[in-house]
């Protein structure tokens, strides 16, 4: 057993060079794999290129497509979309459904996690199973009944409603990883602290949470990255003006003002909603990969 | 009897550290899928309660034109799945292969799976507008016969939306083969080229078969998105349209529900739907059964 | 400190596999008692049933006479130092020593006072500070003795606590071990597979095989008398070799013993030391040969004839391995291992004579493999 496990999903390692045969032969191949790569980066590179560029566009001045960046490139759309269009709020609204979301499912994750892991019940493998399972159920299948209970219990509009949704969905996951990794911690840890005299409570306060914490910061990046890109749940649950997230306000503005000289504030807007994103990711990539490849589309 | 309390105390300990978060867990996705069953017996509308009407829903769906139309766009966006497997076995491939700046390589594929769905449905929307920048690439590069309404044609909107899904998927799927790729035993690869293969046939016969449960993953994950996870596009990129063309099953329960308000008939889409996941879950069940995850 | 007790203890897991089958182990207070043997034969199974970390199937576990078999691990108040240290990773050396105090709801000042006594006893006031894995391995050890210690338990239960140290650090170690231990007054269960280490150690040495106790004894009677094969084949480096003979009398009344087709002389002091050996004339016996229980000459000489199969030399001694036709079991070859000094003139393949000295031969039931006159277990 190999501990701390550093297997979990395994992060890609760069590739290691291989020897290719010498000679022109070699080259070729070599020119040729460059030439198979760039095209398809460039495929996926375009479009946020595109975005990019345009989001820096005077609206005026935009005639429907640029493929260069402008001469006179502007922080207005910016400015305008955060100010004018809302997005100050919505950010706002984002992170709070997001960061709360995440905090919910990784603390309650941690407390099953560890009960799956360190004690022994009847119906264990069972439960288990059933998270593993629901971790299958997308959200779709659900949101009927689910806008039903919220409008029953007066929650729709305000707050609890899809911060509790989102955090019941994102649940199973955080369980799994969270499990995943604490049943790799030395059961004899546990033991000496039995004997020692601990608590469970202590046991899981002192001992687990601590070494768990690479999982955890995992299982909260993951889930907040899930939580702030998610569009059907707080489409649905949260609809008053002042709730609406960034993802359900491109929704909204998407549709309606693309192909129009808005194009340039619609690229603003969603660049704003990826940044946080490409902040997270250049921060922890290597958590945000091993989370996203565990967790897959959750 | 001493024993069965031992059990039972056992029980209740460990539920005291699972009854908060399998509590969430039965509120929002256990009852609630209760009741999608249950509903989707009866013609419930978001006013009026209903009655029990059998399979009524299921008929209805099954002898409406849209339901199919909705059912084939969705099997078209599975196509998605063998194609991104595809071409991620090739760029594996190839980034193994051995050339210097792979990591940047993978790390620009990689680039289109951070952002939400309909953060880039929205950019895509400007992409493939009429007058948008890849008509203007099309033209410029002397190729403007290709150039089209690629979201509001009806006959093109629909491979446009599988396009965009693809375009999202690829990186993923890289990441997650590229992932296993590192754990494979190099000295197997250096085996079959000492015994003289060429790269090509060494990665096909030795690499990719270990690579298949990774693969199936990758395959699983595909299948429930493009049933169950296409609802930001479609409800960004057509809204549905041009004409209904581009309905999926999701867009059509959320429409069901949402603006005609007949929650009967959109529970019985959702437990279309959840035929699909339960699929999905057992296969996530099996594969943790044999990794001794569970 | 306190005694401690295990009653006709049994541990069946749900397999069907049994780990113990009736264990009863009595260790008075202040004693330090080894439990040794092969991997899998229940010792640490033992330990942890002590020490509450699992449940007896059958049996009783007694602290100071006191059935302690419902009690949780923290509520029975023994310290156990494991294999692992198991110190934990994210807490410095002085948190690690506290842990159990905290635990337990020590006021801080008294706790501050006896980690700062601990830490000076056990030279360890430089590294309060670290964590565990800056330390190395015998340091970690000695942080896992101050962690059981601290806590001035009942009683302390060493899980082979020196098996990952390299063998220079393991000898001291093991010294220090003793020396704290009687100068505690602690009672003390110490686990180990290591025979050399149980015999050094121990004061009274429990051999367990197979989920059972062999033989509980001190180092001296577990060398000189054995209570069965498995002991005699345990204990002692080299163990005892274990020949066939036949008991008989000779000419004169005087016991004699036939292996590998010589009889072997008994003595006059044979009968008066082991009474049973008169009721089995007449009937075949395992027979135990110690190291040191027997003398080589030259082939041709008087004794068993063997040939030397191997000859080990390791320093100031030498290990001769004899293969002898014919003392086996149903007449096949045996060999007997020898520990002889450096000089000693073997050479492999060469015939020689095996000399047994008869004080120093066990004799066991070939049937049971129990030693006739069997001294009594516990």
């Amino acid at each position: 057993m190999s501990w701390p496990p550093d297997s979990a999903g395994g992060t890609p390692e760069p590739p290691a060079p291989r020897r290719r045969p010498h000679g022109w032969r070699g080259a070729l191949g070599a020119v040729a794999d460059h030439g198979f790569l760039i095209a398809l980066a460039a495929v996926c590179l375009l479009p946020l290129y595109v975005m990019l560029i345009a989001s820096f566009e005077r609206a005026a001045d935009f005639d429907g497509a640029a493929l260069l960046p402008t001469l006179s490139p502007t922080f207005e759309n910016y400015r305008t979309v955060w100010t004018e269009l809302g997005f100050d709020r919505m950010f706002v609204n984002s992170a709070v459904l997001s960061l709360s979301a995440a905090a919910i499912a990784t603390a309650l994750a941690a407390g099953a996690a560890f009960g799956f892991t360190r004690l022994r019940f009847a119906g264990r493998g069972l439960l288990l199973a059933g998270v593993v399972a629901t971790m299958a159920i997308p959200a779709i299948v659900v949101i009927v009944p689910l806008s039903v209970l919220m409008t029953d219990l007066g929650l729709v509009d305000r707050l609890p409603s899809a911060i509790l949704a989102e955090a019941g969905l994102l649940l199973p996951f955080a369980i799994f990883l969270l499990h995943t990794y604490m049943r790799e911690l030395p059961s004899e840890l546990f033991e000496a602290a039995e004997v020692d005299g601990a608590s469970r409570w202590r046991q899981f306060r002192e001992i687990a949470l601590p070494l768990a914490r690479p999982a955890l910061a995992t299982t909260f990046l993951v889930s907040a990255i899930y939580a702030w890109n998610d569009l059907l749940i707080p489409l649905v649950l949260w609809q008053a003006e002042q709730l609406t997230t960034l993802m359900v306000g491109l929704a909204l503005l998407g549709p309606s003002r693309a192909g129009t000289q808005n194009v340039p504030l619609l690229m603003a807007g969603v660049t704003i909603s990826i940044l946080p994103l490409a902040v997270a990711f250049a921060v922890a990539r290597r958590a945000v990969v091993r989370g996203l490849v565990e967790g897959g589309e959750r | 009897m001493r024993a069965a309390a031992a059990a039972t105390a056992r029980a209740a300990r460990g539920a005291g550290w699972l009854a908060p978060g399998l509590a969430l867990v039965g509120l929002i996705v256990a009852y609630p899928l209760v009741r999608v069953v249950e509903w989707s017996l009866t013609d419930r509308t978001t006013f009026l309660d209903g009655s029990f009407v059998g399979l009524d829903n299921y008929r209805q769906l099954l002898s409406d034109e849209l339901f199919w139309r909705a059912f084939t766009n969705n099997l078209i966006l599975l196509l998605s799945v063998p194609l991104s497997i595809a071409i991620a076995l090739v760029v594996t491939g190839v980034l193994y292969r051995g050339l210097r700046g792979g990591r940047l390589y993978e790390l620009a594929i990689f680039v289109p799976f951070l952002p939400a769905v309909a953060s880039i449905a929205v950019v895509f929307l400007y992409v493939l507008s009429a007058g948008g920048p890849l008509n203007e690439l099309l033209r410029g590069a002397g190729a403007g016969a290709l150039a089209q309404p690629w979201l509001t044609d009806a006959d093109v909107a629909i491979w446009s939306v599988l396009g965009v899904v693809l375009w999202k998927r690829i990186g993923f799927t890289v990441l997650l083969l590229t992932a296993r790729m590192a754990s494979i035993d190099r000295t197997l690869l250096d085996a079959a080229a000492v015994d003289g293969a060429g790269w090509w046939r060494t990665y096909w016969q030795v690499a990719v078969p270990g690579m298949r449960g990774i693969i199936a993953f990758a395959a699983v994950l595909g299948f429930i998105e493009a049933f169950s996870w296409t609802f930001a596009y479609v409800v960004i990129l057509t809204r549905g349209g041009p004409d209904r063309a581009t309905y999926t099953l999701e867009y059509l329960l959320y429409r069901l529900q949402f603006d005609e308000q007949l929650v009967g008939l959109a529970s019985a889409v959702a437990v279309f739907l959840l035929v699909a996941a339960l699929a999905v879950a057992a296969y996530r069940v099996h594969s943790a059964r044999r990794e001794a995850l569970l | 400190m306190a005694s401690l007790a295990l009653i006709g203890a049994r541990k069946a897991y749900p397999g069907g596999a049994e780990a113990l089958r009736g264990v009863d182990l009595a260790v008075a207070d202040g004693e330090l008692m080894v439990l040794v043997g092969p991997s899998g034969c229940g010792k640490t199974t033992a330990l942890r049933a002590i020490a509450g970390l699992e449940r007896l199937t059958d049996g009783t576990v007694e602290i100071d006479g006191e059935d302690v078999g419902a009690l949780e691990p923290a509520a029975r108040d023994v310290a156990m130092v494991f294999q692992s240290y198991a110190l934990y990773p994210s807490m410095t050396v002085a948190r690690n020593l506290s842990f159990g105090l905290r635990a337990r709801g020590v006021a801080r000042a008294e706790r501050d006072r006896r980690v700062r006594e601990i830490a000076r006893l056990l030279e360890l006031e430089e590294l309060l500070d670290r964590r565990p894995r800056q330390l190395s391995g015998g340091q970690r050890q000695r942080v896992a003795m101050g962690r059981a210690i601290v806590r001035e338990p009942r009683a302390f239960l060493m899980d082979e606590p020196l098996s990952n140290l390299d063998a220079r650090l393991r000898v001291q170690m093991r010294g220090e071990i003793v020396r704290l231990q009687a100068r505690l007054g602690a009672t003390m269960v110490y686990v180990t597979h290591d025979q050399v280490e149980a015999l050094t150690m121990g004061r009274r040495v429990a051999v367990m095989d197979a989920g059972r106790i062999r033989q509980c004894d001190t180092p001296a009677a577990l060398y000189e008398r054995p209570a069965d094969t498995f002991v005699a084949r345990f204990i002692g480096s080299p163990p005892a070799s274990l020949l066939r003979g036949r008991l008989g009398e000779g000419r004169d009344g005087e016991l004699e013993c036939v292996i590998g087709g010589v009889a072997v002389a008994l003595g006059a002091g044979a009968e008066a030391a082991r009474p049973a050996l008169r009721a089995a004339v007449g009937g075949e016996l395992v027979v135990g040969v110690p190291a040191d229980g027997f003398a080589l000459a030259p082939g041709g000489a008087a004794g068993i004839p063997g040939t030397v199969a191997l000859a080990e030399l390791l320093g100031a001694e030498t290990l001769v391995h004899v293969e002898l036709a014919g003392a086996g079991e149903g007449g096949a070859a045996a060999t007997v291992v020898g520990r002889f000094g450096r000089g000693v003139a073997a050479v492999p393949g060469d015939p020689v004579a095996v000399a047994l000295v008869p004080d120093r031969l066990d004799y066991f039931d070939p049937e049971t493999g129990l030693a006739l006159d069997r001294p009594a277990v516990a």
